[in-house]
This record gives C-alpha cells, sequence and structure tokens, in this order.
C-alpha cells in the first residue's frame, strides 16, 4: 500500500518536470531533508512521557489531540549520541504503513529549516561509502549550490522489526492509558 | 610776783577756790540750823507723837474692851469673855510703851497719867473677872432649879399614871362606885398639883428670860399653895406607896425652892458687880481721854518751838547768799579784766594782719597763754612775709614757664591734627581693600557652588548611563523574543507550506503564500538578529561612557574640594582685613584724642599764663617791709635756682615724646599693618 502511494507521487513529482519538494533540518549539526510529502505536520516540542525498557532512539510518547505517538530520537537513531532537546527543538510526524496500518511517528530533530525545491537532476543516488550513518539510511543524495544533503530512507530508519516493536509499544501504551483517559 | 605772771588757768582757779570756800561756809552753817529743825520735828514724831498715838490706843482698846463686855453679858460665852481678855493684855501693852516714852523723855506727868490708866483697867480687870464668876454660878443655880421643876413635874406624873392604872384595875375588878369616886378624887387632886407645877414653871421660865422679879413674886405665892395641894392629896390617899409617892414630890419641891431662892440671891449679886465694873470700865477710857489731849497740847508747843528754829534759819542762809554773790560778781570782774584787755590789743594785731599789713607791731608781753598767743602772732607775720616774698619770686618765674609751655602744646596740637589726617588716608585705603577681597570671597563662593553642582551633574550623568545601559539589555532580551516569534512563525509558515503540498495542484496557491510568509519570518528573524548586535554594541558603548563619567567625578570634585578651600581662605582673609579695619579705626580715634588733648594743653597752658598772673596780683595784696624785702630776696635766690626747673622739665619733657614717639609709634604702625597686609 505504502509503495503505492510512493508511486503515485513519484509520478506526480515527475509529471511536475522532475521538481520534488523536500524539509530540510538538522540533527547533531548536520543538514538531512526529506520529502514534504511524507511529512504529515510539524510540532513545537510538548510534554514527552518516557517509556521504560526501550533503546535509546526511543524518545517516549506524546499526546496529540487525544492519539499516542511515538517519537524517535533522530540523533539517537543515526548513531550520534543522544539530542539535546532545545527551545528550537521540534517533532516532525510522518506517516508510515506498519503491519498494513498508517500510523504516525514522531521524529525528533535539532531544528527544521525550510522547504527546498530540488530538481530530480539534482539528486544522485546515495553514495557507498564516505558517510558517516548507516548507508541504508541514505535515500539520496540531493545537491544544492555545490554542498550535498542527505535525503532520508524513512522506511529504513524507522525499520520495520523495529517499528513492529515500536506498535507493540504503542499497543500497550495505549491499553495503558485507555483506563486512565 | 606779778599778779600778770600767772596763768590764766591759775587765775581762774583761785578765783573759782574763793567762791567754793564761801559756799563750803554757807553749806556748813545752814547744815547746822538744819539739824536744829531736825532735831526739833524728830522730838515732835518720837515723844510727842507717839505718846498722843499711845494715849489714843489706850482710849481705842478700853472702849473695845468695854464692848467686848457687852457682847459677852449678851451671849454670856467664854469665847467673848478670852475676847475682853485680850483686849486688856493690848490695853495694858500700849500703857507700857506710854511708859517707855515718857521715862524716855522723862514726862513725870505721863507718868502719873499711866500709873492711874493701869490702876483703872487692873481694877476693872477684877470686876469683871467676878462678873464672869457670877454668870456662871447663876447658870448652875438655873440649871439646878430646872432640874428640881423636872422632878416635881414627874412625880406628879407619875402619880396620875398610878391612879389611872389603879382605876382601870377596880374597874375591871368590879368595884363600887363608891370605890371607883375615890379614885375619881386622887385622880383630879393629882391633876391639880400638876397644873400648879407647870404654872410655877412657867413662871420660873420668865424670871430667868426677864430677871425683873415679877415673875419671882408670882412663884413664892404659887410655891405654899402647892404644898397645900399635896396636903389635900394625902388625906385622900390611902395606899402606901401613894404616901411616899407624895412625900417625894414633896421633898423635890423644897429643894426646888431652894434651888430658885439661891438664883436669885447670885442675880443680885451678879448686879451689883456689873455695876462697879461698868464704872470702872468708864474711869479708864477718862484716863484714856486726858493723856491724849495733854499730848496734843504738847504737840503744839514743840510745833512753835520749831517754827521759831526755821524762820531763824531762813535769815542766816539768806544773809549768806547775798555775801557770797558780792563776792563773787567782784572776783569774776577782776578776773575778766586781767584775761580781756591783752586779748583785744591781740585780736587789733590779727586785724591788721588780715588787711594784708604784714608791718603791724604788737605790744603784748607776758608769760600767760596771752603771751604766749602774741608771741605766736608775732612768729606768724614774720613767716608769712616772707613766704609772700618768696610767693612773689616764684608766681614770675611760673608765668615766664607757662607760656614756653603753652607755646609747645600748641606747636604739638598742630602735629596731631595733621597724624590724623594721615591716619584717616589709610584708613580709607584699606577699607577699599576690603571691599575687593569681599568681592574675591564672593566670587569663590559662586565658583564653589558651581563646582558642587557640576560633581553632582556628573554623578547624575553616571547613573544614566548605568540606567541606559540595563535599558539596552533589556531592549536585547526582548529582541530575542521577536526572534522566537519570528521561529514558531517560521514553523507556522513550514506546516502551511506541508499541508499545501499535500493538498497537491490545489494548495499551489497557498504555497506560496506560505512560502511568502516564511520568507517575511525569516526577514523578521534577521532583522531581530541586527537589533539585537546593534543592541549589544550600543551597550559596550554606554559602558565606556558610564567608566569615563565615573572617572571624570572624583576630578570634579577635588576642583569643588579645592575651590572651598579658596573660599575658606578668602573669608579668612576678610576677617583680618576688617580686624585691620577696626584697628585702623581705634587708631583714628587715638590720634584724634590725642589732637584734642594737645588743644586742651594748649588751653591748660594759656590758662596757667592767666592763674600765674592773678597769683602775681594776689601776693602784690600784701605790704612788707624793708627786712622782709631783704630775705625775699635772699629767698628768691634759692627757689629761682629749683622752681624754673621742676616747672619747665614737665613742660618740654612731654612735647617730644608728644611729637616725635606719638607720630613714631603711629607710624610704626601703618607701616606694620601695610607690610601684614
Amino acid at each position: 500500500m505504502s509503495s503505492l502511494i510512493r508511486k503515485e507521487t513519484a509520478t506526480a513529482v515527475a509529471a511536475q518536470e522532475q521538481v520534488g519538494q523536500y524539509l530540510t533540518f538538522l540533527v547533531g549539526g548536520e543538514t538531512f531533508a526529506v520529502s514534504i510529502l511524507d511529512v504529515k505536520e510539524i510540532i513545537e516540542i510538548a510534554s514527552v512521557t518516557r517509556v521504560p525498557l526501550t533503546p535509546d532512539y526511543i524518545h517516549g510518547v506524546i499526546n496529540l489531540r487525544g492519539n499516542v505517538v511515538a517519537v524517535i530520537d533522530l540523533s539517537a537513531r543515526l548513531s550520534r549520541s543522544p539530542s539535546q532537546v532545545s527551545k528550537r527543538s521540534c517533532i516532525v510526524l510522518v506517516a508510515m504503513e506498519i503491519n498494513e496500518t498508517l500510523q504516525l511517528v514522531g521524529m525528533l530533530v535539532d531544528e527544521v529549516r525550510e522547504i527546498l525545491e530540488i530538481p530530480a537532476a539534482n539528486i544522485q543516488p546515495a553514495p557507498d561509502f564516505g558517510a558517516d550513518i548507516r548507508t541504508d539510511f541514505i535515500e539520496a543524495m540531493a545537491r544544492i549550490d555545490d554542498v550535498f544533503i542527505i535525503l532520508l530512507a524513512l522506511d529504513r530508519v524507522l525499520s520495520l522489526e523495529e517499528l513492529s516493536m515500536l506498535g507493540e509499544l504503542t499497543e500497550a501504551e495505549a491499553l495503558r492509558s485507555a483506563p486512565a483517559e | 610776783m606779778n599778779i600778770n605772771d600767772l596763768k590764766i588757768k591759775t587765775k581762774i582757779l583761785t578765783g573759782a577756790m574763793l567762791l567754793v570756800t564761801i559756799t563750803i561756809a554757807f553749806g556748813v552753817l545752814s547744815k547746822i540750823y538744819i539739824g536744829d529743825v531736825a532735831g526739833a520735828l524728830f522730838n515732835i514724831t518720837d515723844n510727842n507723837g507717839k505718846s498722843v498715838e499711845y494715849a489714843t490706843g489706850v482710849e481705842r482698846m478700853a472702849l473695845q474692851t468695854i464692848m467686848a463686855q457687852r457682847a459677852y453679858r449678851i451671849s454670856q460665852s467664854d469665847e467673848d469673855a478670852q475676847k475682853v481678855e485680850d483686849n486688856m493684855k493690848t490695853l495694858l501693852e500700849y500703857l507700857d510703851k506710854v511708859d517707855q516714852v515718857a521715862k524716855k523723855y522723862n514726862n513725870t506727868e505721863l507718868l502719873g497719867q499711866s500709873k492711874a490708866a493701869r490702876e483703872g483697867t487692873l481694877k476693872f480687870g477684877q470686876k469683871f473677872k467676878d462678873v464672869v464668876t457670877a454668870v456662871r454660878d447663876n447658870k448652875a443655880a438655873v440649871d439646878a432649879m430646872v432640874n428640881e421643876g423636872q422632878d416635881v413635874a414627874k412625880a406628879a406624873d407619875d402619880f396620875l399614871d398610878r391612879q389611872v392604872r389603879l382605876y382601870q384595875e377596880a374597874q375591871k375588878k368590879g368595884a363600887t362606885g363608891q370605890e371607883l369616886d375615890a379614885y375619881v378624887q386622887r385622880y383630879i387632886g393629882a391633876t391639880n398639883i400638876y397644873i400648879k407645877a407647870m404654872e410655877i414653871m412657867r413662871a420660873e421660865k420668865e424670871e430667868v428670860n426677864y430677871k425683873n422679879r415679877v415673875a419671882w413674886k408670882k412663884m413664892q405665892t404659887l410655891l405654899p399653895e402647892l404644898m397645900k395641894y399635896y396636903d389635900d392629896l394625902q388625906k385622900i390617899v390611902n395606899s402606901e406607896e401613894a404616901l411616899r409617892l407624895i412625900e417625894t414630890a414633896r421633898s423635890s419641891t423644897r429643894s426646888y425652892r431652894e434651888a430658885a431662892e439661891k438664883w436669885i440671891e447670885n442675880d443680885d449679886k451678879l448686879n451689883v458687880v456689873r455695876k462697879e465694873m461698868l464704872e470702872a470700865g468708864d474711869n479708864v477710857i477718862k484716863l484714856a481721854q486726858t493723856a491724849e489731849e495733854a499730848g496734843y497740847a504738847q504737840l503744839e508747843v514743840a510745833r512753835e518751838q520749831a517754827d521759831v528754829l526755821v524762820s531763824e534759819a531762813n535769815k542766816i542762809i539768806i544773809g549768806t547768799i547775798v555775801v557770797a554773790l558780792v563776792l563773787g560778781i567782784i572776783i569774776a570782774m577782776f578776773l575778766a579784766n586781767l584775761i580781756t584787755v591783752p586779748i583785744i590789743v591781740g585780736v587789733q594785731f590779727a586785724k591788721s594782719l588780715a588787711e594784708g599789713d604784714l608791718t603791724a607791731k604788737l605790744d603784748v608781753n607776758g608769760k600767760d597763754e596771752i603771751g604766749q598767743l602774741a608771741q605766736a602772732l608775732r612768729d606768724m607775720r614774720d613767716q608769712l612775709s616772707s613766704v609772700v616774698s618768696q610767693v612773689r619770686a616764684n608766681s614770675d618765674t611760673l608765668s615766664s614757664a607757662s607760656e614756653q609751655v603753652s607755646a609747645t602744646a600748641q606747636a604739638m596740637s598742630q602735629m596731631a591734627t595733621e597724624q590724623a589726617a594721615s591716619v584717616e588716608e589709610t584708613t580709607t585705603s584699606i577699607e577699599q581693600l576690603n571691599a575687593s577681597v569681599q568681592q574675591n570671597t564672593e566670587n569663590a563662593h559662586v565658583t564653589e557652588q558651581m563646582a558642587t553642582k557640576s560633581a553632582n551633574e556628573a554623578r547624575q550623568g553616571g547613573d544614566a548611563v548605568t540606567e541606559t545601559v540595563n535599558a539596552m539589555k533589556n531592549i536585547a532580551k526582548k529582541i530575542g523574543l521577536i526572534e522566537d516569534i519570528a521561529y514558531k512563525t517560521n514553523l507556522l509558515s513550514l506546516n502551511a507550506a506541508i499541508e499545501a503540498a499535500s493538498a497537491g495542484e490545489h494548495g499551489k496557491g497557498f504555497a506560496v503564500v506560505a512560502a511568502e510568509v516564511r520568507k517575511l519570518a525569516e526577514s523578521s528573524r534577521i532583522t531581530a538578529e541586527e537589533i539585537n548586535e546593534l543592541a549589544t554594541n550600543s551597550v559596550a558603548i554606554a559602558e565606556k561612557a558610564g567608566n569615563l563619567i565615573t572617572a571624570v567625578v572624583p576630578n570634579i570634585v577635588k576642583t569643588s574640594d579645592l575651590v572651598q578651600e579658596i573660599n575658606a581662605a578668602s573669608v579668612e582673609q576678610s576677617g583680618g582685613i576688617n580686624q585691620i579695619n577696626d584697628a585702623m579705626r581705634q587708631l583714628d580715634k587715638a590720634t584724634q584724642q590725642n589732637a584734642a588733648s594737645a588743644e586742651e594743653l594748649a588751653a591748660t597752658a594759656e590758662e596757667l599764663n592767666g592763674q600765674a598772673a592773678q597769683l602775681q596780683q594776689v601776693v602784690a595784696f600784701f605790704k612788707l617791709d624793708g627786712n622782709a624785702k631783704k630775705s625775699q630776696g635772699a629767698g628768691r635766690g634759692n627757689s629761682a635756682g629749683r622752681s624754673p626747673r621742676s616747672v619747665a622739665k614737665p613742660a618740654r619733657a612731654p612735647k617730644p615724646n608728644v611729637s616725635a614717639g606719638g607720630a613714631e609709634n603711629s607710624l610704626d604702625f601703618n607701616e606694620a599693618d601695610f607690610e601684614r597686609f
């Protein structure tokens, strides 16, 4: 299903003379970008509930208009030190298809920058080396004014098994918080 | 020895002694006569006066004795009898005194009278004693008689009681009428006896009270009647007891009669004795009166003798006074002449001296005080003439000296005036100086105020800069907020772009708006950052300005302090100038006074000159003879050597002192002042 949507978007992008819109943000001093079509919303950091017995990159869960949304610390996930929450820290909400259901997942970033329109010609495949993060996390490299920005592969960054675990976690959390609500 | 050689004291003393001798002689004479008069007076008071007094006492006592005796006859108490005795004793004492006086002055007549009075008194005393005895007997007799009378009455009473008792007994026994009648008969007889006895006793009481023998005659008839009643009763009495009772009554009646007779006899005797006693008393009074009259006669004789003596003494005393008066006047006249004549001559001499005639002569010689006075006056005249001649010489020199003094004083006065003018000029300059110093002081004061104000303002500037820094910092903080807002706006624009993207083709316009908003937010953020930078720079600049101002403030404060010191110094300077000013004023005053004094001195010198001329005129009043002029010339030589020097020295000496010394002093003072200034 997800792939279907992706294909549709890809075609749409192609229809728009190969120009895609990307959201750029900073994590650990480095600029990353994701397609704007994957992004649902950007919110300021709110009160995050920590969840016990979870890996470091699981920052916690937040209450988004009554729904429980898991937040992933992107810095930790990209094998860097856990991010320091600052005034400019934001949560970028993305929609992911997990276990056949569309689910919102939050990514904790240090700062959002801007929305860039990058022509497809400027997008190049990820190199096999020369990056300090797992290469499978890199979707592609976009060149903007001679500077390369990593386009994150969200489906790998938020990998299947990890996300399934995440789904259990959200379920358990929903169950746990249901009686409270 | 001449009488004029005696001293005045001796003369007066001699005259006074003469007068004293005459007075003493007169006193002695008077004393003798007063002794005689006193003797006569003593004779009157001691002999005749006393004999009269004692005779009067005898008479008074005799009268008192007789009055006491009368009182006794009425009261018949022992107390009154004692009084009579006492009076007689006093009378005899008076007689003793009369005897003493009579014996002292050998008055045989009085002695005889006294003796007769004594005999009469003693006789009266004897008679009075008899009367007292008789009165006592009489009283006893009356008492006895009354007792007997009571016995008689009691006997009759007893008999009556008995008859009543017997009659009642017989009645009870139931006696016959005849027997009862016999009892009644007896009772009646006894009653008669009782009544008679009562009558007798009443008569007896009357006789005792009146003593005129009327009641006694009645008693003499009543007593035999009572006896007859006894006999009558005896005839009808049969019992022995009744007979015995009657007999007792009878004997009582008899003894009563005896007692009564005895009392009557006694009373008659008392009357005789009393008459004799009264005669003796009258006799004594008569004798006393005779003695008294004799005494008064004697008094009269003594007074006539004393009168003669007093008139004789009066004649002698008057004669003596006349003699003493005449002698005294003669002596006083003599002495007065002796003393006054030379004094009058002396007075004439003194008068001529007073008129200025020193050539007068005095011819009184003698060794008494007046002679000495004359000698002293002559000495005085000589001394006076020498003194006058000296005074003449001295007044001449004094006149010339005073002229010199006058000239000098005038020169001095002129100089003092000049000095005063220069001092005044100096004072004016100092006052000007003072004014400029005052202005300096005021300027310094204003400057000081300005400096203080500047210091305060600099401090306030520093504070303002600090406040500016703070404000800048606040602005920077606020700009941070604006940056946040810009960031949030950016977020919102991003979200809007996302929404627009998700809307696909329809969201294209929206995406453009979102992009615009995002650009706006971006430019806001950049502007805010720029402002922030500017603010930060401004803070640095303001802090630098603050530091600079803070560094300036101490300098300004120091300047202010220095200006204050200048101000204080100016004030002190002003005070000093004021003091100098005062000193100058005083100096000015002193100089003026100096000038005034110099003028006064000149005037005084003028006056002195005039006085010297007057003195010369005054001395010319005295007339001098040739001898005196010679001595005057000699005296002048001496005094001319001395006096001008003594006059000129004090006159000349002060002149340089005043002109040179005074001026130098003032100049010194001025120069010193200027130098100091």
